[in-house]
């Protein structure tokens, strides 16, 4: 259908700039991980029901199968993959999920991890209810929840005791 | 899951959109939570999308002179959440049980008013706090009252051709008290049944105004005037709060699904309405 046109989109992904031509109907989490390769944002339900998903934009958890790359055009976004160190740090938070063994397959990790993150810029020191709240929208079939939990506390512990919040990694597709 | 193709225009302005809402084949898209998931299923088919995500002056939550509360159609949940608006116990009650993190930071009020999901919570707290809808379109501006506004499931009194762009609540008030009961269904959270009160006290110990609204037990979220009724003039003892909560189905045909028929969502209806009373009564001291 040669009427409908792609649309140009210019945003900052991981800390570094990425332009793309899309389909309006194309999806955030295809033009991550299709168009910029970026595949360590999953795909699960693909019905904004199991949070494997998740990328942060601004700082803020959304679900990157129910918003439209057009929709990200101009904005900062965070996937998994910018969560480490440029020297290859991890991340508190991937700290904390492998501490605390907070996955089994690792399906979900990428989603609860960026879910968590959110959390944890509004909420230095959650109790466990308010971590099971924060990941009300992140499915796991495998850990039962109470791993991750442990994981995001101890996540919340490291970066209290002072752990680098670490600058986006540079990622060249 | 793909959508359908469809043509995409971002609206620069508030005029840009309103000249493009309402003509054929075209839906307003804000936050897309709850659009998204039909174009994918394909039960929504737009030919065109307009978006009006980036209209600045939709967004952001302000008190009016004369102290009631206008939040742009555009704020999401989250912002909401964090906005003068949560001192409203109600609101305070209902906003971190809607959806999920990344669908409230997503979602707006605009958007959810629109929609009118039979089982949305929002809804409900605007009918129970007598809010006004603020709409334009081409023609000019159009204020709606909450109470007569959500027509049906997925239906509202909004014109093809308007635009929602603020939802005004009254003014906080000391001699008011407010509460949101739900019981969600546990797998997906949606109410089942979501109560709205709230009551107020002029002067003495008898409720003197009373505002409580009901959804996902009828078609679309209502005002339960006969439980309004019975609470007018009542000292909020436990036994008269819960026979004005018996009136809480009273006219409505109620909704029975997979998850609550029609007798259990009845009786959860009578139950939560009897909470949120007590409550809001609570709140007021």
């Amino acid at each position: 259908m040669a009427e409908h046109m792609t649309e140009h989109i210019a945003l900052v992904v991981n800390g570094t700039p990425r332009e793309g031509d899309v389909e309006p109907r194309r999806m955030l989490v295809q033009f991550l991980r299709e168009d910029l390769e970026l595949t360590g944002t999953h795909v699960g339900c693909d019905t904004s029901q199991c949070g494997a998903c998740t990328v942060t934009i601004d700082g803020m958890a959304i679900k990157s199968c129910t918003m439209l790359a057009v929709q990200a055009d101009g904005a900062n976004v965070k996937t998994i993959e910018g969560m480490q160190a440029a020297d290859g740090s991890l991340h508190a938070l991937q700290e904390g999920f492998w501490a605390k063994h907070g996955l089994q397959c690792g399906f979900c990790t990428p989603g609860m991890i960026m879910a968590a993150s959110d959390l944890l810029a509004r909420n230095a020191d959650p109790t466990d209810d308010e971590i099971r709240h924060a990941i009300e929208g992140n499915i796991c079939r495998c850990t039962g929840y109470h791993n991750i939990v442990l994981a995001i506390r101890e996540a919340a512990s490291l970066v209290r005791a002072g752990a680098s919040a670490p600058t986006p990694t540079s990622i060249t597709a | 899951m793909i959508p359908n193709l469809f043509d995409y225009q971002r609206a620069a302005s508030l005029d840009e959109a309103l000249a493009l809402v309402g003509s054929p084949g075209t839906k307003v898209i804000a936050g897309g939570m709850s659009l998204l998931p039909l174009m994918k299923l394909r039960l929504a088919n737009p030919e065109r999308l307009v978006d009006i995500g980036r209209l600045a002056e939709l967004k952001g939550v302000r008190e009016l002179p004369d102290g009631r509360l206008a939040i742009g159609a555009l704020t999401t949940y989250s912002e909401l959440a964090v906005s003068p608006a949560r001192h409203y116990g109600l609101l305070g009650d209902a906003l971190p049980d809607i959806g999920d993190v990344q669908v409230r930071n997503r979602g707006t009020v605009g958007g959810a008013v629109a929609h009118c999901d039979p089982a949305s919570d929002l809804p409900a707290v605007l009918l129970a706090l007598d809010a006004e809808i603020v709409a334009r379109s081409k023609r000019g501006e159009n204020v709606y009252a909450a109470d007569g506004f959500f027509t049906g499931a997925f239906s509202t009194a909004l014109a093809e051709d308007e635009l929602i762009t603020e939802i005004r609540l009254p003014g906080p008030r000391d001699d008011a008290g407010s509460a949101y009961a739900s019981l969600a269904q546990r797998a997906s959270g949606y109410s089942i049944v979501g109560v709205a009160a709230i009551v107020i006290k002029e002067g003495g110990s008898a409720i003197t105004k009373a505002g409580i609204a009901l959804t996902g037990v009828g078609d679309a979220p209502y005002r339960a005037k006969a439980v309004e009724a019975a609470l007018i003039g009542n000292e909020g003892t436990p036994e008269s709060i819960a026979e004005a909560a018996t009136h809480a189905s009273d006219g409505v045909t109620v909704n029975g699904d997979i998850h609550a028929d029609s007798e259990y969502r009845t009786a959860m209806a009578v139950a939560y309405t009897r909470r949120a009373i007590a409550a809001a009564l609570g709140r007021l001291g």
